[in-house]
């Protein structure tokens, strides 16, 4: 089948350079169109649901919003989990579908679904479906910068009017840039006309509430009188009755009275002032207004990214005078500099491979065949890439660059061998070969290796499987890269077979100079043949030298810590200090406004941009005692010398500590993101408490934790705490209602308008509108001693003060409620150490269902479990089938390839003499065992069984030679002969091999910038394996194989005896 | 060895080319250079998260943020307090008061009209019957006019017959004239008029007549040309020189307010002006469909610049009991009962919960919990709160490998003392030894709430370590989540333990004060097998 392959290629060159080169070209175009971002979306596959609801607690969020849509949008067709969030104001709904529907399948149902809830939700509540897009595409984040210097003399800009530039014209700008999902308004405020109503004049005045609102509603409208005609003219008749300003508002009719009509003037001030706020930017120490670019899931983030810039560009100079809008986080500069990286490490990789070629071949036409095919294989993945839509990324591009030292192998192989037998050709013919002949040459060399080549390639392929047997999180990591690995070792693999036989053909020409020739293989053969004399005299000290080496790198294991996953570098910082529920976002503004300043004075800062609280989208569900500063760092070579990233956020971390009430924590912007956006449970273990009383909730939370805590091997336990919040709670008071005959509306009405204000409409002004909001005048409103002797009118006229009629309390209560499934939910979270974790959930399982389950049951919560464990266990139970199965395969794929079993089985050897050489690279460079480290592992494996291939197959035939030749004398010594000789004369495409992968991971070790630290620890156990890997095949292997040999020598020579 | 020479070489490229081990020394530095000791590491959104050693928060998967002993923020272990250095104070924006006796001001805010005073009404009637003539320039409402201004003309034949008698009885003289006077007098004429008549032409029925009082019209009732009777009302007046502040109170304020309390008032009209007078007097009544109670101050108003029917704010001036107060500011209340930070000595500030009498405007009425001449926080003591919250939380979250603090350090060092004692008895197979050192055993302390097993004393060493293995291990687990706090213990465990008896775990842990292991479960077996446990 191979053979049949290389030979049709052979016979079809054009075709297959036609082919080749089209492929190329595609490659190339799919290049340009990828997706380009730094890192893959981690998100789960979910749709967001939510729905605002001003000024209500989360308790109200939760019992008229959220579980009600929750419970409706379980059902929906695909539907995981849906996951609930009430915070003050505003619902949020994680509708989480399985991984296999597609997302717009999945909004579509969602969207469907929605258009029927709409009655379940409370009057003037909408549920709407979140961007398509999620927090990790924050790609651009701006605020508007005002250049006190540019402003027209006099003038001054507040936050009002640069929020309502935002809102009204840079928003709409930016959206419609192509993949923009969303830009999101943040900070300053939305300006308003307040109608701040003094209580005291309308109890003076005999004025309700009500009547405000009527009055203001029926005050505002335009309306429309058809047509009249005039003398054979026709005119449109307009009714104009909108109001304008603040004049016009004052000027409000409330009722008539005999001398003249009392106005809203009499009662109440107008003025223009902010609405309330949940969110607020702050920018190197003052209050700002700004901007998030959201983009949509799946677009290509550098495009956007470019195309919002120039969208700024233009429209920066249509700002009012001496605004323009600043980035304070921009993400094109990470992934140019990552996607940079990448593609300096590609370029210098496929260098360094040049030059293995160069130093070891001294051929140098033959640079070309390898070096052709390997940039074609590596376009031919970016266009699989394209098919599959994967998007190009530090983990797609990874998957690539650590390939490409095993690209090349399978070129290096089969043209050493066309070399060698070329060579060999030459010198038995003693002049040139023709052209005929090489071909002849060709074909038969490479149908020599074509079958190793392919073996050992699909081995490479098929040891990386368990990759794609990673689930979760790691599996949305690193499936890109498994992808695009596969697909480039299966592009190369099929030019190996097809396009380097017919370049050889071209291009291998004499003259050729012998392995003694070349000085780097004299050196090394020098260095070789006394090691391997001694490896095969005394293959016990070889042996026992292995497993002490073995042994040792196993001994490493336990000092080697573990992570999940090493962040990429994002050159930027993100600090996220947050403060108790209880703190206001003023208190917590002002220590922003304080740490922004501070943070400034850094001289590696370039600036600070705090965010408190949440941005208008559903992508951040923020609560206002959070901060989230980013901070934009100058480029490390403009940083005060000797400074690290590490010392400076520790410099940072103790400048902020100066001021008490938060833990300040620093992530990186699109970690955090990461952070935000994912909602479930992150521990090995979660339990889920799910009930409908939250205090019970608690209580059952710190009961489990308790119970949890006692089982062996649990660390880490911890009950979610829900509760915090301050709450002024107004406790209608139903006898006082009935004394004076009043219902709770007429009470509440105040709470609601009086207190929180209400929008009783909205003027239009060209493009903005303003809401007219009515509410009680601050002195009336803010000291909480003077709430009671707020005055309520009784629809009969009696004037009553609400202390009368209703408790005014405080009261702690939840700052945020999660709820699951409809359900309101409390968790605890566990990790184990020292045991198994299967065992471990199984007592906690039993433990919990004999000592607290009846209890909770009769209390009518129940018990779920989550977390972790599920996903490793999934993982486990998958990798328990698809190792050996992968291992079976391998096996059964060299047992195909040699036709005998104990030798694939000794090749399987190559896999643990690799690990060691990894174990200790790892251990030297202090990597933590994480899922990276580990897939560089698999891939080193892989690698390592590939190199072994190839040394069985030419210590093979080597023996097969020595056999032909001396036929049935052939006995020990013979074997011994031909062992070394096949040993010795192989040495160059071994070393050439190994020598491939492992310069080609070195562009990857020595680089500084960013994404290197996330390829470093896949390139690790490579590179150190890779090492050792060659001690094995070059020593070990020829030993065992003699070993073997001999074994079948002595059985054959006992048979005949 | 000279084929390893490539490796080598390769291997010292690899090593001098990437340095990615530098990382973490970078880290290791960092951490040297500042000598704060780390207290623990705690998860910055989830702060009940906390651990001994730097990893990952379990919730959120964010870093653990390391919290340090007596950093700036930096927490003392007792709980509810906050220690700050000098120069965080101002950042944090605290402030410090004393608490002291002083006057509990009060005001109740009042809204109000300003009105005419009703004592000074009057009225001016027509005193004889005739026609309005002409009006007297000042005769409109709103006008001012002054006692014996003249006001108007009327042409009244009543007056003119009462002029012809007076004009004869001027002849006659004695008791007619003096009546005839008199009846023009009454008739409204003042008496120079009245001098004036023997020389007015005898059929002019016009007089002038002049106010009667002064005051400001409110209302008039005629016009030129109207024919009145006698008593007619033509005018209403009133003096303005005095007004009332009238403003309702409801019921709930009623025992605040009492006579002759003051009441500053201010008015739009005349903005930044304040009048103070005394509250004189309060409604008896409530009334009914506003459930409010009226309530008068007396005003006086000489040059008038306060105008009937404005509205004005009044603050009454409650009655101002000298008490011990705190600012309002200092006082955090979530529901959960009032508390203020106490500066203890500077820059030490103290969680305390305190108990609270009258609401001032701007003090509280303190009942219990301060006393006079603490310093109490009045600014940036939310932030004190949330920092004391933040600790609270990572030192109510039990297990977890935290360090944790002792609050009786004393006791609880004896008892485990005491247990180490039993433990090496137990290392020895020294059965009395392990009984008399259980005998001698400190009582069990709250703090640990680990009970004593219930077997021991036993009467043989198995028997013994039974029951001392669930015990040790409790013990064990305590003192590991506070070793920090106690130098010199060691926490070590055995893997060895399944075979002592059927059942028994795979592991025990035990403490002990030593250097050495010193196996409780195996004796002199195996005394020296067991590792030391990291917390």
């Amino acid at each position: 089948m191979i053979d049949h392959i290389i030979h049709w290629s052979l016979k079809n060159k054009l075709l297959v350079i036609g082919a080749s080169a089209l492929l190329a070209i595609l490659g190339i175009l799919a290049l340009s169109e990828s997706p380009v971002d730094a890192l893959p979306d981690l998100s789960e596959n979910q749709v967001i649901v939510f729905a605002d609801w001003m000024g209500r607690s989360p308790l109200e969020v939760e019992q008229q919003i959220t579980s009600r849509l929750s419970l409706n949008l379980q059902g929906i067709e695909g539907v995981k989990t849906v996951r609930g969030s009430s915070m003050f104001g505003f619902s949020l709904i994680t509708v989480v579908f399985k991984d296999d529907v597609a997302g717009n399948t999945a909004r579509q149902r969602v969207l469907e679904r929605l258009s029927l809830l709409q009655d379940i939700l409370p009057e003037g509540v909408k549920a709407r479906m979140g961007p398509n897009a999620s927090g990790i595409g924050w790609v651009y984040q701006y605020y508007l910068k005002i250049d006190t210097a540019k402003l027209l003399p006099g003038s001054s800009v507040d936050l009002g009017q640069l929020r309502s530039l935002q809102d009204h014209f840079i928003r709409y700008q930016l959206s419609s840039v192509p993949d923009v999902a969303e830009v999101a308004s943040l900070g300053g405020f939305v300006t308003q006309y307040q109608i701040e109503v003094d209580s005291h004049k309308m109890k003076a005045l005999g004025i309700s509430l009500d009547a405000i609102f009527n009055a203001v509603e029926s005050s505002n409208l335009n309306v429309g009188g058809k047509g009249i005609e005039e003398n054979g003219m026709e005119f449109i008749i307009r009714g104009l009755g909108l109001l304008r300003n603040t004049q016009d508002i004052e000027k409000i009719v409330l009722e008539e009275r005999e001398e003249s009509a009392i106005c809203l003037k009499d009662v109440a001030r107008v003025q223009l002032g902010g609405d309330f706020r949940r969110g607020i930017l702050d920018v190197d120490g003052s209050e700002a207004v700004g901007g998030i670019v959201i983009m949509r899931s799946g677009a290509n983030a550098r495009t956007v990214i470019d195309r919002v810039k120039e969208k700024i560009t233009q429209i920066n100079p249509a700002l009012l005078p001496g605004v323009r809008i600043e980035a304070f986080y921009d993400r094109s500069e990470l992934i140019n500099q990552t996607i940079g990286t990448l593609k300096n490490a590609l370029l210098e990789e496929i260098f360094l491979v040049i030059l293995v070629h160069i130093l070891f071949l001294f051929h140098f036409r033959s640079i070309l065949i390898v070096v052709l095919p390997l940039p074609v294989s590596v376009l031919i993945s970016f266009l699989v890439m394209r098919l599959f839509g994967i998007s190009s990324n530090i983990m797609s591009l990874s998957g690539i660059a650590i390939a490409v030292g095993v690209l090349v192998d399978a070129a290096i192989v089969l043209s050493e061998n066309v070399i060698r037998s070329c060579e060999e050709a030459e010198r038995e013919k003693g002049g040139r070969l023709n052209a005929k002949e090489t071909l002849h040459i060709v074909e038969t060399a490479s149908r020599q290796v074509g079958r190793p080549i392919f073996f050992a390639m699909a081995i490479i392929i098929l040891a990386f499987i368990p990759v794609f047997a990673l689930t979760g999180q790691e599996g949305r990591l690193f499936h890109p890269l498994a992808f695009t690995k596969t697909f480039a070792m299966v592009s190369s693999t099929a030019l190996a077979l097809t396009i380097v036989p017919v370049l050889c053909t071209w291009l291998v020409r004499g003259p050729f100079r012998t392995e003694n020739q070349n000085p780097m293989m004299r050196f090394l053969l020098r260095m070789y043949d006394p090691l391997l004399d001694i490896a095969l005299r005394r293959p016990l000290i070889a042996i026992s030298a292995a497993c002490v080496i073995f042994g040792t790198a196993l001994a490493l294991i336990p000092k080697m810590g573990s992570e999940f996953m090493p962040p990429l570098e994002e050159g930027g910082l993100l600090l996220m200090p947050t403060f108790v529920p209880a703190v206001a976002p003023s208190e917590v503004q002002r220590v922003m406004a304080w740490q922004d300043k501070v943070l400034k004075t850094f001289p590696e800062v370039v600036s600070a941009a705090g965010k408190l609280g949440r941005s208008d989208t559903a992508t951040d569900p923020a609560p206002t005692e959070m901060i989230e500063t980013t901070i934009q760092l100058k480029p490390p070579q403009d940083w005060r010398p000797g400074m690290t990233k590490d010392k400076l956020v520790t410099e940072m971390m103790a400048a902020l500590n100066a001021v008490p009430g938060s833990i300040p924590g620093f992530l990186q912007p699109i970690q955090a993101r990461v952070l935000m956006t994912s909602t479930g449970i992150r521990s090995q273990l979660g339990i889920k408490i799910l009930g409908n009383n939250l205090d019970s909730l608690q209580q059952a939370a710190l009961d489990v934790q308790n119970i949890v805590q006692s089982v062996r091997g649990a660390v880490g336990v911890t009950a979610s705490r829900n509760q915090g919040k301050p709450y002024l709670e107004i406790q209608v008071n139903r006898d006082a209602l009935r004394l004076y005959g009043m219902r709770a509306k007429d009470v509440l009405d105040t709470v609601e308008a009086g207190l929180g204000g209400r929008n009783i409409t909205s003027t239009s002004e060209g493009r903005n509108t303003y809401p007219i909001q009515v509410r009680l005048q601050r002195k009336d409103r803010e000291d909480f001693a003077r709430l009671k002797d707020i005055p309520i009118r009784s629809p009969s006229g009696k004037i009553i003060p609400l202390g009368s009629l209703a408790q005014i309390q405080r009261h702690e209560g939840p700052n945020e409620i999660a709820s699951q499934n409809g359900q309101m939910s409390s968790y605890v979270q566990a990790n184990v150490q020292g045991r198994d974790l299967g065992s471990f959930v199984e007592e906690i399982k039993t433990r919990l269902q004999k000592e607290i389950a009846p209890q909770l049951a009769r209390q009518g919560m129940t018990l779920e479990y989550a977390g972790e464990y599920e996903n490793q266990q999934h993982a486990a139970q998958t990798l328990s089938w698809v190792l050996p199965s992968v291992l079976l395969i391998i096996f059964l794929l060299l047992c195909a390839l040699y036709r005998n079993a104990r030798e694939a089985a000794h090749v399987l050897l190559a896999i643990p003499f690799a690990l060691s050489g990894g174990l200790f690279l790892q251990y030297a460079l202090g990597w933590h065992f994480s899922v990276a480290v580990w897939v560089g592992y698999i891939a080193l494996f892989g690698t390592a069984i590939q190199t072994a291939i190839i040394m069985v197959v030419y210590l093979e035939e080597a023996v097969k030679k020595k056999q032909k030749l001396c036929g049935e004398a052939f006995g020990y010594e013979d074997l011994l002969a031909a062992v070394k000789e096949g040993a010795r004369q192989r040495l160059r495409p071994k070393i050439m091999t190994v020598a491939a992968i492992v310069f080609s991971l070195l562009p990857i070790m020595w680089s500084r910038s960013a994404g290197a630290d996330v390829m470093q620890p896949i390139a690790t156990p490579v590179l150190g394996g890779m090492l050792t890997s060659l001690i094995h095949i070059l020593l070990l292997t020829p030993v065992i194989f003699l070993w073997m040999k001999a074994r079948n020598l002595k059985k054959f020579s006992q048979v005949k005896a | 060895m000279k084929g390893f020479a490539p490796i080598i070489f390769l291997t010292g490229l690899l090593l001098s080319g990437s340095g990615s081990a530098s990382a973490e020394e970078t880290a290791q530095a960092a951490a040297s250079q500042s000598e704060k000791r780390i207290l623990y590491y705690q998860s910055p959104m989830h702060p009940w998260v906390k651990s001994d050693k730097p990893g990952q928060c379990t919730v959120c998967g964010m870093d653990l943020a390391p919290v340090y002993e007596s950093s700036a923020s930096g927490v003392s272990s007792g709980a509810g307090s906050v220690m700050l250095p000098s120069e965080s104070r101002s950042a944090s924006g605290i402030k410090v008061m004393d608490v002291t006796k002083r006057q509990l001001t009060r005001t109740l805010k009042v809204h109000g009209r300003i009105g005419e005073d009703e004592n000074r009404r009057s009225t001016i009637s027509s005193p004889v019957a005739g026609r309005i003539e002409a009006l007297g320039m000042m005769s409109c409402e709103g006008d001012r006019i002054t006692q014996r201004q003249p006001l108007f003309t009327i042409n009244s034949p009543v007056l003119l017959e009462a002029a012809n008698e007076y004009n004869l009885a001027l002849a006659k003289g004695g008791e007619p004239l003096e009546k005839a006077k008199n009846k023009l007098e009454h008739y409204g004429l003042i008496p120079e008029i009245v001098a004036g008549i023997p020389s007015r032409q005898k059929d002019d029925a016009r007089f002038p007549i002049v106010a009667s009082s002064s005051g400001t019209i409110t209302k008039t009732y005629t016009a030129r040309g109207r024919y009145v009777t006698e008593g007619e009302k033509l005018f209403d007046l009133v003096d303005l020189t005095r007004v009332w502040f009238t403003f309702f109170i409801s019921e709930q304020d009623l025992p605040l307010v009492s006579q002759k309390q003051i009441v500053t008032i201010e008015t739009e009209s005349l903005p930044g002006e304040a009048f103070k007078a005394r509250i004189s007097f309060i409604n008896p009544l409530l009334d009914e469909m506003t459930r409010l109670v009226k309530v008068r101050v007396l005003l006086e108003n000489p040059d008038l610049r306060l105008k009937n029917n404005i509205y004005a704010t009044g603050l009454v001036e409650l009655d101002a009991p000298e008490v011990l107060a705190v600012p309002r500011s200092a006082v955090l209340d979530s529901g959960k009962g009032a508390k203020v930070f106490v500066e203890k000595e500077p820059g030490v500030f103290e969680l305390r919960k305190v108990q609270l009498g009258l609401c001032g405007d701007e003090d509280w009425e303190v009942l219990g919990g301060l006393s006079e001449n603490e310093k109490v926080v009045t600014a940036g003591n939310m932030l004190l709160d949330s920092q004391a919250q933040l600790t609270a939380m990572a030192s109510t979250t039990p297990g977890g490998g935290i360090s944790e603090p002792i609050g009786n350090r004393e006791q609880c060092i004896k008892y485990l003392e005491a247990v180490g004692v039993l433990v090496s008895a137990l290392a020895n197979d020294d059965l009395s030894a392990a009984n008399a050192a259980l005998a001698a055993m400190p009582a069990v302390l709250d703090e640990l709430t680990i009970s004593s097993p219930a077997r021991l004393p036993a009467n043989d060493l198995e028997t013994l370590r039974k029951a001392f293995l669930p015990w040790s291990e409790s013990i064990a687990e305590w003192a590991l989540a506070r070793k920090k706090n106690l130098p010199g213990l060691k926490v070590f465990s055995c893997s060895m333990t399944k075979d002592l008896w059927s059942g028994a775990p795979a592991q025990a842990k035990w403490i002990q004060w030593s250097e050495t292991p010193q196996n409780p479960y195996w004796g002199k077996n195996m005394s020296a097998c067991g590792a030391e446990v990291d917390p």
